[in-house]
């Protein structure tokens, strides 16, 4: 590491005054030139699992995975308990895990079937065998 | 569709899903041309964002042409191509009026933390995100940035996110010419925020990481000077020494909450996951940056809450900025800086996957194997 200054970049300093900076002043009032809305209109059809507190949902929210199965009941019972308490968040991972083991146990039950099958199976010709 | 599938920690699969739909008037659906892959992504990758629910698809950082548009949409056409800010924001609510783009209160119902985010998890509003053949895109009057005619998306694509969140990362760090300005982390993002503080008037930029390829990137792409965590035991002095001895100016952290460093807290927070990862980028900030000085932080942590040294930063006078990157509100000035040259987005991209193959794309990103700095996934390829 050389300790001399080395200013060579192409357009060093040339946002150095602070008027030229997007984000100073920090609170800037500008209307978005692309919303035409006082308030964005509501979007419909389902009702997000929201926090608690919120008195309607937000204009628009997202509906990738709404909450199943028991990793869906943690996640409901989570969005209860205020987001200044640890709990909420250690429920919400805890509805993470369960929610893979869940999935997981989803993907394997085609198994089930022919599992059933070979016991079956099993069992008939321990029996006959020993007949 | 075929897109990138969530089916839980360090797996990812890309499966058939079906296509998003206009599901409010001022929606789009874009057809995704690329899809980067961010440190961001890394976090959900390893299960360390709360409610990253299985079979959700990941994707912040996109470019796409318009497919299909919403009924009250006035700006926007099919056949545009669009880049897309990673924040959802609606343009009028309280914090979007004041600029503050990343704390809109319109886009997540799930907690007041921040605005709705593309392909982040339940916490940042429960959004599927743009690494899949297509891609909803919610207040498509606002956000998003139609690519000029002579440039080609790739030209623009890191002005989603990695872009403005490096400036504003130097920006936040109020940068007064002469300043010496140090940045852990060199990712797309400190690697960004390296370059950026030279166009902000540092008199001399330090990079600090422990993989060789990107510490090359600190010193070829954004010109800084680095220090090597394989060679220096000690980065809190080695920093310190900047600046005849007090420790830089400025401190940027580009790392958060996956820094490795510390025994204790990868084992407390990534490995048991008993505190929220680890903090250990922030310590460094905290005890490096000079008295009086600022500390920047752009790195992601979780909640609910890291142990940090609030007391020696109380005590040193310093003051912290920080934020979710307010996107949109940087892309017009960035632009500029993209095509004189100052800020080479595309220059970053190292790798390109065809979307099929987006699971060794995140296991390599995730390894920061084969000198990858930054990866794209091409939905057409
Ligand atoms: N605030 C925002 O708006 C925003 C936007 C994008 C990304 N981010 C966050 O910024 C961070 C960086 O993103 P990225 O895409 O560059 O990620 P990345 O994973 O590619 O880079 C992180 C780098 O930090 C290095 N590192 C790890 N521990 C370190 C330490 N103790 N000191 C110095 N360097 C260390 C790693 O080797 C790696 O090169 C992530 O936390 C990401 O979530 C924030
Ligand atoms: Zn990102
Ligand atoms: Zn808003």
């Amino acid at each position: 590491m050389d300790d001399a200054g080395r200013v060579n970049v192409s357009g060093a300093g040339i946002d150095g005054a602070t008027g030229v900076r997007p984000g100073v002043p920090r609170e800037r009032r500008a209307p978005d030139p692309g919303a035409h809305w006082d308030r964005p209109e509501q979007q419909h059809d389902l009702t997000p699992l929201a926090r608690s507190g919120l008195l309607h949902a937000t204009p628009v929210f997202g509906t990738a995975a709404p909450p199943r199965a028991l990793s869906g009941a943690v996640r409901r019972l989570a969005y209860r308990v205020p987001e200044h308490r640890a709990t909420r968040w250690a429920l919400l991972l805890a509805g993470d895990r369960l929610d893979v083991i869940e999935h997981r146990l989803a993907a394997g039950l085609w198994l089930l079937p022919i599992a059933a099958a070979l016991a079956v199976g099993y069992v008939g010709v321990s029996r006959a065998l020993r007949r | 569709m075929r897109a990138l599938v969530y089916e839980g920690p360090y797996r990812v699969r890309v499966r058939d899903k079906p296509a998003p739909r206009i599901e409010h008037p001022d929606d789009v659906i874009l057809r995704v041309t690329r899809a980067a892959i961010c440190g961001s992504d890394l976090h959900l990758f390893h299960g360390m964002v709360p409610d990253t629910r299985v079979g959700t698809t990941f994707g912040h950082e996109f470019t796409g042409v318009v497919e299909e548009i919403g009924s009250s949409v006035r700006g926007v056409r099919a056949g545009d191509r669009l880049v897309v800010p990673f924040n959802i924001s609606c343009g009028t609510c309280f914090y979007c009026e004041r600029g503050l783009y990343g704390d809109c209160e319109s886009s997540n119902p799930m907690n007041d933390l921040a605005s709705g985010v593309f392909g982040y998890s339940h916490t940042t509003g429960g959004y599927d995100g743009g690494q899949a053949q297509y891609v909803r895109v919610p207040f498509a009057d606002v956000g998003p940035m139609k690519i000029p005619d002579d440039l080609d998306d790739e030209d623009v694509l890191l002005l989603s996110d990695v872009l403005p969140t490096g400036y504003q990362a130097a920006e936040m760090g109020a940068i007064r010419q002469g300043d010496v300005v140090a940045v852990l982390g060199c990712g797309p993002v400190g690697l960004v925020a390296a370059r950026s503080a030279w166009l902000l008037g540092a008199s001399r930029v330090v990079a600090v990481d422990r993989i060789e390829a990107r510490l090359g990137f600190a010193e070829r792409w954004a010109g800084a000077e680095t220090i090597d965590l394989r060679r220096e035991h000690d980065p809190i002095a080695a920093l310190k020494a900047l600046k005849g001895g007090h420790g830089p100016d400025v401190v940027v952290d580009a790392v958060g909450m996956e820094a490795s460093g510390s025994a204790w807290q990868t084992l407390v927070g990534r490995k048991l996951k008993l505190a929220p990862g680890s903090s250990i980028a922030l310590h460094w900030a905290i005890h490096s940056v000079r008295k009086g000085g600022t500390v920047s932080i752009v790195g992601v942590y979780g909640p609910p809450a890291n142990l940090v040294p609030i007391g020696v930063a109380m005590n040193k006078g310093l003051t912290f900025r920080m934020a979710q990157a307010n996107v949109k509100r940087y892309m017009p000035h960035l632009l500029e800086h993209v095509r004189a040259g100052r800020l080479d987005g595309k220059g970053l991209i190292t790798h390109r996957f065809p979307l099929e193959r987006a699971p060794e794309a995140y296991d390599l990103f995730d390894a920061k194997a084969d000198g990858c700095v930054k990866c794209v996934l091409v939905p057409s390829a």
